[in-house]
């Protein structure tokens, strides 16, 4: 259904549902493209439609075969890798699926990255996700399919009793945290932030929750220093979820 | 292990085997180049074997699939969980690199002056659309569809092609290009939406 301009069905959503399936598979150019996609924005039945061909076109990608690359391939990628500062891996809300990273809504997320990475450059006695060290055996196992840790804890986002998302935090001289809410229903805006060991609330920042999802990823100030778990609040400053990290 | 703050500590790392793809891209967002590793040790077969089976020429291949995974860490900053699954996401944009390698090097002629000159002699587009089914997944997939819309979907999907080129090489009306192209995908939503467990969504 319409949220704003045309009716439901109107003209509008006739003028480009015959143009959604070339959309989802990336071949809708020029006019065409730019009315579907701002169109797409702004109409919820659409988007669905749209949503449910780019589930099709993503099983055509998903039907090709894999293949093993050259030898050295991940080293020759893995050494060309740029490096740079941290930035806030922040998606823009709306409904739209933008499938070209050749068209990133970039002017949103740079602002925010800026602000983050600022905010990363603090200097602080260091951060550190639960226990530092010398934790019971039973605590710290070994990597699980990997030669060196990846060094992501990852701890379930609670909301009365039911699993609403999860929370991952990397520790390490750049620490961040990504939160993945997948169902918070009755939140637009949410505040999260994070509490550290010595009982310190650091508040990382503001994102927002769009049909309950929501996913927002943030540099931690190295100031925070061992986390115990991260919350997310309302606009009024009430916990909505919450997550902790194992001790 | 890290060096933290000048202190040596150790970090809990037994969720290393099961850590998101989404925490992933989030580590290349914050450019760690740990989890840039492991994101691609985990798609490296899976971007190299699509950009291989579109572009049958090993050397464009790799030169595709690395410029993807590259891509994959300059943008992981904007993609957005909600919106599309990571490898969704990557596997899209490994298909768009190699749809721009392919119309670099393509042989099939999109212009009307060529078209109307080659005739009916064009065979381009039925060994390009051979090639593709031969791959058992495409096969499996489209091989519900009648042949016309079949067509349609591989050289959209499979190399790219615009409704109006399809078109012209088909020697079609652009309208009857488009319905091919959209009733060949509403049939495989539906066969989609008919297979998934919360039977069919909405109308």
């Amino acid at each position: 259904m319409s949220v704003e301009g045309p009716m439901p069905g109107g003209s509008a959503c006739a003028d480009v549902a015959p143009d959604l399936a070339e959309l989802a598979l990336g071949v809708l150019t020029g006019e065409d493209r730019a009315r579907a996609l701002a169109h797409v924005e702004r109409c919820e039945e659409c988007a669905a439609a749209l949503a449910r061909l780019g589930a099709v076109a993503d099983g055509l990608l998903a039907a090709h075969p894999e293949a093993d690359p050259p030898e050295g391939f991940s080293q020759r990628v893995v050494s060309r890798l740029e490096p740079g500062e941290p930035v806030a891996h922040r998606p823009v809300p709306g409904r739209l699926r933008e499938r070209d990273v050749a068209r990133p809504p970039v002017a949103v997320v740079a602002a925010a990255a800026a602000a983050v990475a600022a905010v990363a450059l603090v200097a602080g006695a260091g951060f550190v996700l639960g226990r530092t060290t010398g934790g019971p055996g039973g605590s710290v196992a070994p990597p699980v399919g990997a030669a060196r840790p990846l060094g992501i804890e990852v701890a379930g986002l609670r909301a009365g009793g039911r699993r609403v998302g999860q929370v991952y935090a990397h520790g390490g001289s750049s620490p961040w945290l990504l939160v993945n809410v997948d169902s918070l229903s009755g939140a637009r805006s949410v505040t999260c932030e994070v509490t550290a060991t010595d009982g310190r609330t650091v508040v990382l920042g503001s994102f927002w929750i769009a049909s309950g999802r929501g996913s927002w990823a943030v540099a931690v100030p190295l100031s925070a220093g061992p986390l115990r778990g991260a919350r997310l609040a309302g606009a009024g400053g009430a916990v909505l979820a919450s997550a902790t990290f194992s001790p | 292990m890290h060096l933290v703050g000048g202190e040596r500590s150790s970090r809990v790392t037994r969720w290393s085997g099961t850590v998101s793809d989404e925490a992933l891209v989030a580590g290349m967002a914050a450019r760690d180049e740990r989890s840039a590793e492991e994101f691609v040790q985990r798609y490296e077969r899976r971007v190299y074997g699509l950009a291989l089976s579109m572009l049958a020429d090993r050397a464009l291949a790799e030169d595709v699939a690395q410029e993807a995974l590259l891509r994959a860490w300059r943008h992981a900053a904007v993609f957005d969980p909600a919106r599309a699954p990571v490898a969704s996401w990557l596997l899209t944009i490994a298909r768009n690199l190699a749809i721009d390698a392919l119309r670099l090097r393509r042989s099939v002629p999109v212009d009307d002056e060529e078209i109307a000159r080659l005739g009916g002699d064009d065979r381009s587009a039925d060994r390009a659309i051979e090639a593709a089914l031969a791959l058992p997944g495409l096969k499996d997939a489209l091989g519900g569809l009648p042949p016309e819309q079949r067509r349609a979907l591989v050289l959209a999907h499979a190399y790219g092609y615009t409704a109006a080129e399809i078109g012209r090489m088909e020697r079609i009306p652009l309208g009857t290009a488009k319905t091919r192209i959209r009733t060949g995908m509403a049939k495989l939503r539906d066969s989609l939406d008919g297979g998934s467990e919360e039977g069919g969504g909405r109308s």
